[in-house]
């Protein structure tokens, strides 16, 4: 809300007229209103050369920042009767209206920087941004930082430390190859294997000629069985030393076994050795083949030297969920399309629909419009039903494909927006909080105005936490009823019964002053209200210094009510609710002296 | 099914449009209100000058058309209460503010109920509260009338509350009232009954000053 709650809240007390004959006991006196000296009146503030104007309440709203204290008074000029400050008046435009409309917002065409300097400059802590700008402001501001440590980690790199351990080193000519020349190397060299390793299990299948004395040809890998093994061999050697060279360097061993490249060095290295150490054994052979098929992971090597790729990875990990949907819905139809085909066809002979997994072989290559012609429907409800797998293969595929790209595109954004947004939350609710420097007299009428409302009631507020615990005091007491009507009636007449720990203050009565009548400017401070109940009883500390000062002390007469509901009186200032709920099973019972 | 999805978003675009127009012609025929002059204000209510400017920049920052309507009324009475639901003591002072039953509270509306409430006689105040609390205004406070009155008031406590408010203590509560109130017993309290009641009781008197210096 603009000027905030805080301007309402004379008609929010006003109203509270309302319950006062309801009321069976006597309303708490109001806190004090410090009477303020000079009229609100027009303050100028001239913003290299940029005149804006206020009222002094405005600017007075934030007591903590440098225009609404006292620190505006060093930058007032005499001559011209106004506060001139020598800063960007673009950017104070938008500094002038956070005090006008508690909001603050980040202009997208200022630079993050020149506005961070504003900001701290005025005194404005930049949590209070409002939620329009404030994501916003927070991607530029890590842009910024992300931008000033990749600057200074280029020059870091480039400016190697001197006192660096050979493991340091080597790690670093590993991870950054534009280091030094021998890191370079090290890159080429390790990708150049990388190829010829690949390329050599590409070309080991392709067939080669035949042999003279045999009919069949073979693959190239069985006719030069030598020559690929010594470049296996090679490949494989560099490949260790290079796993191995880094296992030594890394800082964090056990992290770096972790991590997915090692993994993918390991599954890369593995089957040569497990080779190895397998001879010809018929039984284990068969494995064995498959196991050469992990060779093939060497390309992903290829990662640590393709950013893309790395990119690649990490968005189809993070949108596996999407293809999680795309493929239970393909499945769906699949099922479904493959049982009917299934059926349809059974009738026919020499159906190849022998069973219903043999079906989904159809209905994958009809619906994705392959349409191989292996296996074909011959009845006529199997081809009416074929023709309708084929007609919704391309809805169900082709349409949801653009459907989810742009979903995937739109909830990837999002999810990133809403993880930034709970990491910032954190940071803003603590900021707030910062900021919310309470706005006293606010405060204090704000409370006294619960009070009011509690004494109406004869029941007082208590945060959740207490309020779980009371319950479940009662349940297992049982019987607060009898506890209550038993403590009343052991209370003494006279006097206080204190609480075991603590007194209860008292609140007192003042007589109202008459002389109030001269319009006492209220000063509207505005806090952003922070919606925690907790919170509401635990802000006594700021109230109990307004009330305390200079009061000549009366005590009231608070009357008991006869037995029935609410017996329990227990009178204590905020300061003692908050922490010492627990100790509620007073009733406090006080006469009358003189007032 | 992707047939589905599709058909699906294009609903949705059409229920949104629909929407759209809707809205817009509700803000097309909003009430831009404009108040009395500062005059007439000033005879009307027992504020000066200065008071009304500063009651109504307050007013306008809030509500820039110049009306509030019930629901913002109960969306700013209920920030100053977080622990409970104030909306149906709201909806009770909404009333008591619109005096001409127009459905929208005017900042004259405001004005001339906080005058009476901040600067009015004992007798005024006194007046002011039996409105609020005569719901169908017909001159008498009925236990079913205090009864929803009383209701609205625990409801702002919310629930965390010490001593727990029970399902009966609204009740008691208005019985308590009534026998204050109810002197001959019928059942219902009329104006005059109330007035004396509440001049004869200290309390009543000492707390209906209480607020004399809000602004």
């Amino acid at each position: 809300m603009a000027a905030g709650v805080a301007a309402w809240l004379p008609f929010a007390r006003a109203a509270a007229i309302g319950w006062m004959p309801v009321a069976t006991r006597p309303m708490p006196v109001p806190p004090r209103e410090k009477k303020k000296s000079q009229d609100q009146g027009l303050l100028v503030l001239n913003v290299s050369g940029q005149k804006f104007q206020t009222w002094s309440n405005t600017l007075e709203r934030y007591p903590d920042t440098l225009l609404g204290s006292t620190e505006r008074d060093f930058f007032f000029h005499e001559e011209t009767n106004e506060y001139f400050f020598d800063r960007d008046p673009d950017i104070f435009r938008h500094i002038l209206n956070f005090y006008r409309t508690g909001k603050l917002h980040y202009p997208r065409q200022e630079c993050i920087a020149a506005y961070d300097e504003e900001l701290s400059f005025f005194g404005i802590i930049p949590e209070i941004i409002g939620d329009c700008c404030y994501e916003e402001y927070k991607d530029r501001r890590r842009e910024n930082q992300e931008r000033l440590q990749d600057d200074e980690d280029d020059e870091k790199e480039d400016v190697a430390p001197l006192n660096m351990t050979f493991r340091e080193y080597m790690w670093r000519a590993f991870e950054n190859p534009h280091t030094s020349t021998t890191a370079l190397v090290l890159y080429y060299v390790t990708g150049f294997f990388i190829a010829i390793s690949v390329m050599a299990n590409v070309v080991e299948t392709v067939p080669c000629g035949t042999l003279p004395n045999r009919a069949k040809e073979i693959s190239c890998g069985d006719r030069y069985a030598l020559a690929f093994f010594c470049l296996d061999t090679a490949c494989v050697m560099i490949f260790t030393v290079e796993y191995l060279l880094r296992l030594i360097a890394a800082p964090s061993r056990y992290n770096f076994m972790k991590s997915v490249m090692s993994i993918i060095d390991v599954v890369a290295i593995m089957p040569y050795y497990i080779g190895l150490v397998m001879t010809d054994n018929d039984q284990v052979s068969g494995a064995f083949v498959t196991l050469r098929v992990f060779r093939v992971f060497r390309i992903f090597k290829f990662s640590r030297h393709s950013a893309g790729l790395r990119i690649l990875g990490y968005t189809l990990k993070s949108c596996a969920s999407e293809l999680g949907f795309l493929l239970f819905s393909l499945t769906m139809a699949i099922i479904i399309f493959a049982t009917v085909m299934f059926y349809a066809e059974k009738g026919s002979t020499s159906s190849k629909f022998t069973s219903i997994p043999a079906a989904f072989w159809y209905t994958i290559v009809t619906m994705t419009t392959l349409g191989y012609g292996d296996m074909v429907p011959k009845t006529i409800v199997g081809k009416i039903f074929g023709s309708i797998c084929s007609l919704s293969g391309v809805l169900v595929i082709a349409l949801p494909v653009p459907v989810i790209v742009s979903n995937f595109s739109r909830i990837y954004h999002q999810s990133q927006r809403a993880e930034k947004r709970r990491a910032q939350k954190a940071c803003k609710e603590a900021g707030q909080l910062l900021v919310g420097k309470p706005n006293i007299p606010f405060e204090s009428h704000h409370h006294h105005l619960l009070h009011c409302l509690e004494k109406t009631t004869n029941h007082e507020f208590i945060d959740e936490q207490t309020f779980e615990t009371n319950c479940m005091e009662v349940t297992m007491v049982n019987k607060s009823g009898s506890r209550t009507s038993s403590m009343s009636g052991s209370s003494s007449p006279h006097g206080l019964s204190s609480c075991c720990s603590r007194r209860h203050r008292r609140k007192s009565f003042s007589l109202p002053n008459s002389n109030n009548q001269e319009l006492s400017t209220i000063q509207i401070r505005e806090r952003p209200i922070v919606n925690s109940r907790s919170s509401l009883n635990a802000k006594p500390d700021f109230e109990t210094v307004p009330l305390k000062s200079g009061h000549s002390y009366v005590t009231s007469s608070v009357v008991t009510l006869p037995p029935a509901a609410s017996s329990l009186l227990t009178s204590s200032d905020n300061g003692g609710s908050s922490s010492s709920t627990c100790n509620y099973s007073q009733s406090n019972i006080v006469r009358v002296s003189a007032l | 099914m992707g047939a589905l999805m599709v058909i699906f978003s294009l609903q949705k675009d059409q229920r949104r449009k629909r929407t759209d127009s809707v809205e817009d012609e509700l803000e097309l025929s909003a009430v831009r209100h404009r108040p009395e002059g500062l005059e007439q204000l000033e005879a009307l209510t027992r504020f000066n000058r200065k008071e009304l400017q500063i009651l109504y920049r307050g007013f306008k920052n809030e509500c820039p058309s110049g009306v509030v309507n019930e629901d913002t009324f109960k969306d700013i009475y209920s920030q100053f209460f977080p622990q409970g639901d104030a909306s149906k003591y709201a909806h009770f002072l909404f009333n008591a503010f619109d005096t001409n039953k127009d459905g929208s509270v005017s900042f004259e509306d405001f004005v001339m109920g906080l005058s009476i409430l901040l600067r009015g006689s004992v007798q005024e105040k006194l007046n002011w509260a039996f409105n609020l609390y005569d719901i169908n205004k017909d001159g008498y406070i009925t236990k079913e009338e205090m009864l929803d009155i009383m209701k609205a008031i625990y409801d702002m406590m919310g629930k965390c509350t010490y001593p727990l408010v029970k399902d009966d203590t609204p009740r008691q509560h208005v019985e308590l009232f009534f026998q204050k109130m109810d002197k001959n017993k019928d059942g219902v309290v009329t104006i005059d009954e109330f007035i004396d009641c509440c001049q004869n009781d200290e309390n009543i008197m000492r707390s209906m000053q209480l607020f004399e210096n809000v602004i």
